[in-house]
């Protein structure tokens, strides 16, 4: 804190911004004391991926798709099965969705051990990064690298491989594990399930900045199940639609300074989807010990503040170990593993969970299954604006810091959300006017 | 087999003798060069028999499959200003490596195993053999100026072992 109340005048420019995936920077403008500007700048290059796949077999974008993402293919995936599935009008039976929501939780598992303890966890001990972190404390982190290697290894039984799983198709998988395949890791996930509960008490004694935001959150809900692989799209306003309507109620623009493009509710307001809205939303459908873990570590049920979300997150990693753990002991092996697609012309679409918020999937077939349109709405570029919101909170709220420190509180800010810049750089429509 | 090989593997069966050596290659194989050091480490562990923990697409999985081994052979595609196919070979002996922060979400080799000292976890000699890439686009197929080094790459890698293992028996 500085040691006067004189209003500070300076430019906060990270130019590129640590332990995000994908190239982006941060520019903040104060003047007098007075915060001018906050920019979220994304320079990751457009990636096409919509592009590439009109043209593309039916069959083809879960494994397309999943290469936009190392960290949450299986998000890319799950929505683009369930969109696909939803243009030839089938569902796929009980036993095909449990397999998919354990390959799934495998994802959460990952993407949030490795979010938690080794990108974020050292921004609230003022630390550089994940080898400073455990120089203090070890255990932590040894705990944090055996849940995500638990994650890795259920990826690799149910999906084929740890990273860009290779066993997802239309309808369900190429081969499913027998019960004894997937019955060798409840050990690990037990013991992970341990760690999970002891990590909600790690965090929950953090510092952490009082912010408040104020913007509808956005997550999937369902009637009994904490959303991942599937449900409607609800908000803290009060809307529950299908993902269809959602997408119909959303509206993407360009910003010159976003590779990525900006999504608002009716074209005008900001809005969140990830863990602070599904918990928020979902608060009644945690998982039995989660609750357990919620109500005894004194998060709110209605937390709006983002710098808690690290504590959120240990609460889904108590969910999908429990997850986990419910679906392998109640697992019957699908036989067979897929059902048959017939492709028919049409429009279809899929919402599923990634780790760091709602993605949806909208494809066009015609009548031999070729893909004719393509939308991908990955929670990134859903979020851009909502963490431009918080980052003018955090400034406003915290302008008497000295610039050293408020630069460390705003890239907090930015990981609070786990931002995937790879996946939001997901489009840029490019107008040609020739004469 | 190489008979050297062949005679160190049979004195090195009690294991009093020796710790474990590991490989592995680091890179993808359906991105031209940077696949090199998964084949090459196919080949190392097929000639030698030790054990191979890759192939190894992000760095931090190593936590888990090197820990606390005698010697970690890391293979990896370079891009810097040597010619394609250039080896060189990095004694990464240092107690704590440093790189740039600006990391996505995956942590970088030098950070993993910086985590892994601290961690006490990390092998007691960690060697990185680099080979100079030219083509990193998308395909299985080597250039050819790295295919023409991959029987020397392996036979320095060899060498690294045979000396090594000298070392400790």
């Amino acid at each position: 804190m500085k040691d006067n109340n004189l209003p500070v005048s300076g430019t906060i420019d990270v130019h590129g911004i640590a332990r995000v995936e994908g190239e982006g920077a941060l520019h903040v403008h104060i003047d007098e004391g007075r915060l001018e500007n906050v920019e979220l700048e994304i320079f990751e290059p457009p990636r096409f991926f919509e592009a590439f796949l009109r043209g593309r077999g039916f069959e083809e974008p879960p494994d397309i798709t999943a290469r936009i993402c190392g960290i949450c293919p299986v998000a890319y995936q799950m929505s683009a099965c369930l969109a696909i599935e939803d243009v030839c009008e089938v569902e796929v039976g009980d036993d095909i969705q449990a397999l998919r929501r354990l390959l799934y939780c495998g994802e959460w598992i990952q993407s949030h051990a490795l979010h938690v303890f080794l990108l974020h966890a050292p921004d609230f001990f003022g630390l550089e990064d994940a080898v400073d972190l455990a120089k203090i404390d070890k255990d932590a982190v040894n705990k944090g690298l055996f849940m995500k290697k638990v994650g890795n290894r259920l990826m690799e039984v149910v999906g084929g491989r740890a990273v860009h799983p290779v066993n997802v198709k239309i309808g369900g998988f190429y081969s499913a594990p027998t019960k004894k395949e997937l019955e060798l890791l409840l050990e690990d996930l037990k013991q992970a399930l341990d760690y999970a509960l002891w990590s909600v008490g790690w965090v929950a004694k953090f510092e952490f900045p009082d912010v408040e935001t104020t913007y509808p959150l956005v997550s999937l809900v369902h009637e009994n199940l904490y959303p991942i692989d599937c449900g409607t799209v609800a908000s803290s306003d009060g809307l529950n639609m299908s993902p269809k309507e959602f997408l119909d109620t959303i509206v993407e623009s360009h910003v010159a300074r976003s590779s990525a493009l900006h999504s608002k509710l009716y074209g005008q307001e900001v809005y969140l989807t990830g863990p602070m809205a599904r918990f928020n939303l979902n608060y009644e459908r945690l998982t039995p010990m989660a609750k357990q873990a919620a109500e005894s570590c004194g998060i709110e049920p209605n937390c709006r503040n983002p710098f808690k979300t690290i504590i959120i997150r240990t609460i889904e990693l108590v969910v999908v170990f429990e997850e986990a753990i419910r679906l392998i002991e109640n697992y019957i092996q699908p036989t067979p593993p897929s059902i048959e697609l017939v492709p028919k012309a049409g429009m279809g679409y899929g919402a599923t969970e990634a780790p760091r918020g709602l993605i949806l999937h909208r494809y066009e077939l015609d009548g031999n299954g070729i893909i004719r349109q393509a939308q991908i709405v990955p929670p990134t570029s859903q979020n851009q604006a909502a963490i431009e919101e918080d980052l003018k909170k955090v400034v406003e709220g915290h302008i008497d810091l000295e610039l050293e420190e408020l630069t460390r509180y705003c890239e907090t800010a930015i990981r609070n959300h786990d931002p995937c810049i790879s996946c939001s750089a997901h489009f840029l429509e490019v107008d040609v006017n020739s004469k | 087999m190489n008979p050297d090989m062949d005679k160190i593997l049979t004195d090195a069966t009690d294991e009093r003798k020796y710790r474990e050596t590991v490989i592995a290659g680091i890179g993808n194989p359906y991105r031209s060069d940077d696949g090199l050091g998964p084949k090459i480490a196919d080949e190392v562990a097929e000639i030698t028999g030790i054990r191979n923990i890759g192939p190894i697409s992000e760095p931090l999985d190593l936590l888990g499959r090197f820990d606390n081994v005698q010697l970690a052979i890391l293979v990896d595609a370079m891009q810097s200003s040597l010619s394609p196919g250039s080896i060189r070979v990095f004694d990464l002996n240092v107690p704590e490596a440093k790189t740039s922060v600006t990391s996505t979400h995956g942590i970088g080799l030098e950070r993993t195993i910086g985590l892994a000292r601290v961690l006490e976890r990390a092998p007691e000699k960690i060697i990185v053999v680099g080979i100079e890439g030219e083509s990193f686009t998308d395909g299985d197929q080597l250039s050819q100026p790295v295919a023409d080094a991959l029987d020397d790459a392996v036979k320095i890698i060899n060498q690294i072992i045979l000396s090594e293992w000298d070392y400790c028996l």
